[in-house]
C-alpha cells in the first residue's frame, strides 16, 4: 500500500491521525470552557464590581458543563460539512458508510458517544475498517480528505 | 562690386529656396503682421520671402546645434583622453568634502516619510507576508498530516489486522 498522501485521500483514517484530532478537539473545548468562565467573571464583575474572580461553579457540575460544550462543538462541526477543529487540522472528514454527510441526530448520537465513552476509538485497531464503536453505532466512518490535493 | 552683391544675393536666393525645400517644418511659419493698404502682389511677395527666411533659420539653428554638439563631444572626449582620472581622484580628499556637507540640511530636505509611504505603496507587505506565512504554516500541516498517515499504517501493521485489503 502506498504511502502518498494524494492517493490515500478518502481512505479511512487510521487511530494515531484520529486521536490526535480527538486530542485538538479536547484542547479546543477546554479552551471554550476557560473563556466561558473568563466572560462570566467578567460579566459578574461590571454588574456587580468587587475583585475580578473566575467563578467556582460546583464541582459535580463541572462534567456536566463540559460534556455539554464537547457534545454541542463536535455535533456542530459535523453537521457543518463533517469536520472539527481537530479534523480540520488532521485532515479528516466525519461521513455516514453511505458515504453522505451525518445528520443532526447521528452526530447528535455520535457526540454523545464520543464524549461519554472516548475509550471506543480504540475499537479501531482491531476493526477491520477502521470503525470506531461510536462509527458501528451510528454507521458513521472517518476519512482522510485535505481538502484539496496534497502537495 | 555690384557683381559680387548680385552674386551674393543669387547663392542667398538658391541657398534659401534648397533649405525651404529640404526643411521639415516641425512649427507653422509665423504670419507677417496684417498691414491695411498693402497692395496683393506686394505681400505675397513679403509672405514668400517670410517662409524662406524663416525656413533657413530653423535650418542654420538646427545644423548649428548639431554641430555643437558633436564639437562638445570632440572636445570632452580630447579632455578626457588627457587627464589621469585616477591621479585626479586621488587628490580628493574625501573627508574634506564630507566636513564640508551639512548632512543635516540634506536629510531635513528629504521627506522621509513620504518616500517610506510611497515604498510601502508599491509594495504589498501584508500580502507578501500573508503568503509566506500561509505556505508555510500549508507545509507544516501537510507534513504533519503525512507523518500521521504513516503512523496509522504503523499501529496497523502492529496490530496485524491489515494488510492491502480494501478498507472502505
Amino acid at each position: 500500500m502506498t504511502d502518498d498522501p494524494a492517493a490515500l485521500q478518502g481512505e479511512r483514517a487510521g487511530l494515531v491521525s484520529r486521536c490526535s484530532a480527538a486530542l485538538i478537539d479536547a484542547f479546543a473545548v477546554s479552551a471554550v470552557c476557560v473563556l466561558a468562565l473568563v466572560c462570566a467573571g467578567a460579566v459578574r464583575y461590571l454588574l456587580l464590581g468587587g475583585p475580578f474572580t473566575l467563578p467556582d461553579p460546583p464541582r459535580r457540575l463541572l462534567p456536566v458543563i463540559g460534556g455539554t460544550l464537547s457534545v454541542v462543538y463536535l455535533t456542530w462541526g459535523w453537521v457543518n460539512g463533517g469536520r472539527t477543529a481537530g479534523d480540520q487540522v488532521m485532515g479528516l472528514r466525519v461521513r455516514s458508510q453511505s458515504e453522505l454527510p451525518l445528520g443532526f441526530v447521528r452526530a447528535l448520537i455520535r457526540a454523545v458517544l464520543c464524549t461519554a465513552f472516548p475509550i471506543g476509538l480504540l475499537w479501531i485497531t482491531v476493526s477491520r475498517h477502521r470503525s470506531s464503536l461510536q462509527d458501528l453505532m451510528v454507521g458513521s466512518a472517518v476519512i482522510y480528505d485535505w481538502g484539496r490535493r496534497p502537495s | 562690386m555690384p557683381d559680387t552683391l548680385i552674386g551674393l544675393s543669387v547663392d542667398a536666393g538658391c541657398r534659401a529656396t534648397a533649405a525651404v525645400r529640404r526643411t521639415r517644418f516641425s512649427r507653422p511659419v509665423p504670419h507677417l503682421p496684417a498691414v491695411p493698404g498693402l497692395p496683393d502682389g506686394v505681400r505675397r511677395r513679403l509672405e514668400a520671402w517670410n517662409a524662406q527666411g524663416h525656413a533657413v533659420r530653423i535650418r542654420y539653428e538646427h545644423e548649428a546645434g548639431t554641430a555643437g554638439r558633436e564639437l562638445l563631444d570632440l572636445l570632452v572626449g580630447a579632455v578626457l583622453d588627457r587627464i589621469d582620472l585616477d591621479a585626479v581622484v586621488a587628490r580628493v580628499d574625501p573627508n574634506r568634502v564630507a566636513e564640508r556637507v551639512d548632512v543635516d540640511a540634506v536629510v531635513d530636505r528629504v521627506d522621509i516619510a513620504a518616500i517610506v509611504d510611497q515604498v510601502l505603496q508599491q509594495v504589498d507587505i501584508p500580502a507578501l507576508v500573508r503568503d509566506s506565512g500561509g505556505t508555510m504554516t500549508q507545509e507544516t500541516v501537510d507534513a504533519f498530516r503525512a507523518q500521521t498517515m504513516r503512523a496509522d499504517r504503523f499501529v496497523d501493521r502492529i496490530t496485524r489486522h491489515r494488510g492491502g485489503r480494501d478498507r472502505r
